[in-house]
């Protein structure tokens, strides 16, 4: 089995960028990341998206972008698991190269969420979920979220405050962030007292709608060493789903998916938890980050919020956490945060994360779930 | 998204709300699915769901998908049949400070947009 390796990366600054279409945003972050090295012609384009069918009237987005790119005859193609897409899309391209298939990717992930109203982004959203028994009956994503919400204050007598501290420490460390959508400090009441979405979830625990694309080029180790430079090992990747629909789980606090990905994604890189400097996870709320630290173990069970509010999570902390301001402050464009997750666990092990940089940080956790835990993929990322 | 065609096909399960209960262990579930995941069968037949439940969550949406614009807040919550199935409904109430986990709720008809008839679930007055 071939070795993999990240070669580069390459980041749109996430907002609502009204004069990027999609084909803009998935050219801009690809041409870049290929620029970076200019010796590597892709053999393989994956683009990771969510719903382009229904944001831009655009489906084909694998064509389309080698296209864009010059590229022909390749394969490209399309990989949806909903706000997972990303993950799902890096781990698609990672057993390409392991298996010798394709010995260089590009993948792309890649979402234009702002060209449509809120009501009809949020109804986009619901995609993630079971249309027929559950969008239909009025659930919204940040519904589902809201119900296991609930259920954690009741369960563990939480307190919102404490997971506030989530949204806190992502703005905080996105003021540093070059791509992030949001430059703005918070505090735990601006939290608390922001407007409600979908009781008790408001607005501030809420990643934004946005739009972005993030590049990456994952090559085999003969490509790795003939390159030199900047180089990062994906040590394992690992995908998951929990039973899709959310009222069946016994447990709708236990994240199943992340649970099993990350402790197979820890096992096939031999890597224990304690060994992990820095984790992106999929902070879309605040609530989806205490069930994915609690899940994985890194937090007790109704403890993740305490943890944060302790330091825990700090860039100088025990472990760090969303160190670029996570899907919360450095904006969450769904199908494509997977992909950001990674490319800034790459500038992390690379030592190029400028002011955001975690100090001598060697071993990375990248976690993107698509639906409340539905699809989640795990990535091991080693400084080589 | 529903629209005539979609009810149409599932009218049945939302009215009535009938699942499917597996021939060989006798587990039964709502939404339908292929295969029981209790025990691997295939035999899997429609089964009315109990009408009567308690409910474990809900959420008052204020921001609501576009199907919806113009009835907010919803309320939305999990649902415990009888039967241990469990499943995600509308809940109608007078009273939104009056809802508790545990209460007992029973099962009703509503209208949700046009002539679309969907289960949905209100507490049973104590």
């Amino acid at each position: 089995m071939e070795r993999v390796y990240v070669a580069s990366c390459s980041m749109v600054k996430v907002g609502k960028l009204k004069e990027k279409g999609i084909g803009d945003l998935m050219g801009e972050a690809s041409i870049n990341a290929m620029k970076a090295r200019p010796e590597i012609i892709p053999d393989r384009v994956i683009v990771g998206n969510m719903f382009s069918g229904v944001g831009s009237g655009q489906e084909h987005l694998g064509a389309y972008l080698a296209n864009l790119l010059g590229l022909n005859n390749v394969p490209a193609y399309k990989v949806e698991a909903a706000c997972g897409s990303g993950g799902v899309a890096v781990h698609n391209a990672y057993l390409a190269i392991k298996s010798g298939e394709s010995s260089a990717v590009l993948v792309t992930g890649v979402e234009k969420m702002t060209d449509l109203e809120v009501n009809d982004a949020t109804s986009a959203l619901a995609m993630a979920d079971n249309q027929e028994f559950s969008a239909s009956v009025g659930a919204t994503f940040t519904s589902l979220n809201a119900l296991t919400y609930r259920i954690y204050l009741n369960k563990y007598g939480a307190k919102r405050e404490e997971l506030a501290a989530f949204p806190v420490l992502s703005h905080k460390n996105a003021m540093d962030s070059p791509h992030a959508m949001f430059k703005k400090r918070i505090d735990v009441k601006d939290v608390v007292e922001s407007p409600v979405i979908s009781d008790p979830i408001r607005l501030l625990d809420s990643s934004p709608m946005c739009d972005g694309a993030a590049s990456l080029l994952i090559v085999n180790e003969k490509i790795a060493e003939s390159l030199g430079g900047d180089l990062v090992e994906i040590a394992s990747s690992e995908v998951a789903v929990n039973l899709f629909n959310l009222a069946e789980r016994p447990d709708p606090l236990d994240y199943t998916a992340t649970r099993a990905a990350t402790k197979r994604a820890l096992e096939k890189s031999q890597t224990k938890i304690n060994q992990v400097d820095l984790m992106e996870i999929h902070d879309a709320f605040s609530i989806t980050a205490a069930l994915t630290l609690e899940s994985i173990g890194v937090s007790k069970r109704g403890k993740a919020g305490k943890d944060a509010e302790k330091g825990r999570f700090e860039r100088e902390g025990d472990i760090a956490l969303n160190t670029f301001g996570g899907l919360k402050a450095r904006g969450h464009p769904v199908g494509a945060s997977g992909v950001y997750e990674i490319a800034e666990a790459y500038l992390q092990l690379t030592g190029n994360a400028g002011q955001c940089q975690v100090p001598d940080a060697r071993v990375a956790l990248a976690h993107n779930m698509g639906g409340v835990d539905t699809t989640t993929s795990v990535t091991v990322l080693a400084r080589r | 998204m529903m629209n005539p065609s979609s009810y149409e096909r599932l009218k049945r399960r939302y009215r009535e709300l009938i699942g499917v209960r597996c021939e060989d262990c006798g587990k039964e579930y709502f939404p339908p699915l292929s295969r029981c995941r209790n025990c691997g069968s295939y035999r899997l037949v429609d089964a009315a769901m109990p009408r009567i439940g308690k409910l474990e969550s809900y959420t008052v949406l204020k921001v609501v998908s576009s199907e919806f614009k113009g009835m907010e807040p919803i309320v939305l919550g999990i649902v415990e049949l009888e039967n241990g199935v469990r499943l995600i409904s509308q809940i109608e109430t007078d009273s939104i400070d009056s809802l508790k986990q545990g209460m007992e709720l029973k099962m009703k008809i509503a209208s949700i947009k046009d002539s679309f008839e969907v289960f949905r679930f209100s507490p049973i007055a104590t």
